[in-house]
């Protein structure tokens, strides 16, 4: 049997780890965009950081997918010919399956202007960009960041830690302005006015100032200084090229909890599956690490002739700048039918609970670390 | 025998994962970070390092445990302090 998969993150090669596990005489081969072995993207902070060298974020070596008889090509899949069951990739061959993996990822979403200084991080080439930028900077140097979702709190957090000045402007009236309730919100604004940041919500990015190097960013609610922007205004799935194969697409491939999608022989795994969520009961990107590494396995288990099924409950946990923020299960607003918000004066947190007819999908957890477990049981047991 | 467990706290993110394949050794604090436990105790309180005695099966599910934290925060050493994890 050949198996191709498409992407060489962490979906990708924990299907090829499972598979091989499972199977010695299938045929691996993994397409790639990036050259370097499995690395971790959350790792990347700690790297900027200086919490661990570089070498330290790789979790795989070269070795290992030689020892593990699991092929890689440094190409990009251009197209899937599902009749013909073959791939075309970037260096023009054509390349036949038995089965297909897509697991192709997400990428940045930009914004229109360029100077050096704009950071954006999501590669380990945008974090070896972002720490050059750093290394140029003194302390207390002007910083921007653009983006109120994961990632600014990431730039939030890196930029903090080299004691830089920081800017930052997000387009809702607080982070994570889709999930979170005002008073969450609330909570989280004044806790970076309390740290020294100047916060721009509600606002537009319309340009950026200076010749070649980065010297201002302009926005609707006006403007401020910055040598470094970092860029963080969401992630989209990388399906664009599949357009015309006849997979069925929506945000991302939509797949069952099987990670099947309409077409025999071919799964999705990863940040660009959009899976059914067996909790909540619609499809959506999970877009985690845990989720992703767990997708890749399922898919590997079912090619295998196994009937697995992803269920596991996704946790997303942030820490932004001392304030922990969790979320649990599925967390839109538009697809719950009822929000409950609590309030916690002694821990000056918030929990908010989701339900869909009149079960719990999901929670946000503000300073309520405390809450994990029990929400979780309530997800699970529904 | 006889294994040293650390959970390194400034690297830890409480994804979690540890906690999920090695329940019995790992537990989210509220700090959102793994604590380190003994067969599900905590003798002499909470604590991110313990020096715990386990079988060879215990060994490779808290080595699994390890291997499956995102940014490599957990730290497995043998009696001798050889690290066994991160390799």
């Amino acid at each position: 049997m050949r198996v191709i998969i498409i992407g060489g993150g962490i979906a990708g090669v924990s299907c090829a780890e499972e598979l091989r596990k499972l199977s010695l005489a299938t045929e691996i081969t993994i397409l790639s965009e990036e050259e370097m072995p499995l690395y971790s993207r959350l790792l990347l902070p700690h790297y900027i950081k200086g919490l661990v060298p570089r070498e330290r974020v790789f979790l795989k070596t070269d070795v290992w997918y030689e020892e593990q008889k699991i092929t890689r090509f440094n190409v990009r899949a251009e197209k899937i010919d599902l009749k013909n069951h073959f791939v075309a990739t970037s260096d023009a061959r054509e390349l036949p399956f038995d089965k297909l993996v897509i697991a192709s990822g997400r990428y940045t979403r930009d914004v229109p202007d360029y100077r050096r200084g704009v950071a954006y991080l999501w590669n380990l080439e945008d974090a070896d960009h972002l720490l050059q930028l750093i290394n140029e900077q003194p302390p207390l140097t002007n910083i921007g960041i653009y983006g109120g979702g994961l990632i600014a709190c990431e730039f939030l957090n890196i930029f903090k830690n080299f004691n830089f000045n920081i800017s930052i402007a997000f387009r809702g009236p607080y982070f994570w302005s889709r999930i979170l309730d005002g008073e969450s919100g609330g909570i989280i604004n004044q806790h970076l006015l309390n740290q020294g940041i100047k916060v721009i919500p509600e606002a537009k990015f319309v340009e950026l100032r200076g010749e070649d190097e980065l010297e201002g960013v302009v926005t609707d609610k006006g403007e401020f200084e910055a040598k470094i922007l970092g860029v963080g205004i969401g992630l989209e799935p990388n399906i664009s090229w599949l357009t015309d194969s006849g997979l069925k697409l929506k945000t991302g491939i939509l797949v069952n909890e099987k990670m099947e999608t309409n077409y025999p022989d071919v799964y999705a795994a990863g940040d660009v599956a959009e899976v059914f969520d067996v909790y909540s009961g619609r499809n959506r990107i999970m877009g985690n690490w845990l989720a992703a590494k767990e997708q890749g396995r399922i898919v590997a288990k079912n090619i295998t002739g196994q009937n697995a099924v992803f269920n596991q409950i996704t946790v997303s946990s942030m820490n932004l700048l001392g304030l922990d923020i969790i979320f649990l299960g599925d967390t839109d607003r538009q697809w719950a039918d009822k929000v409950e918000s609590k309030k916690n004066e002694d821990s000056q947190g918030v929990t908010q609970i989701f339900y869909k007819e009149n079960k719990v999908i999901g929670a946000t957890l503000l300073n309520q670390n405390q809450e994990r477990s029990r929400i979780l049981e309530m997800i699970k047991t529904n | 025998m006889k294994i040293k467990i650390k959970v390194d706290p400034e690297l830890c993110i409480g994804a979690a994962a540890c906690v999920t394949v090695a329940p019995e050794t790992f537990q989210l604090n509220n700090e959102n970070k793994a604590d380190v436990l003994d067969h599900s105790q905590a003798p002499n309180g909470p604590s991110y390092e313990r020096e715990v005695e386990v079988t060879e099966e215990e060994l490779q599910n808290i080595l699994l445990g390890a291997e499956s934290c995102p940014v490599l925060a957990v730290f497995v050493y043998d009696e001798s302090g050889k690290q066994l994890f991160p390799r």
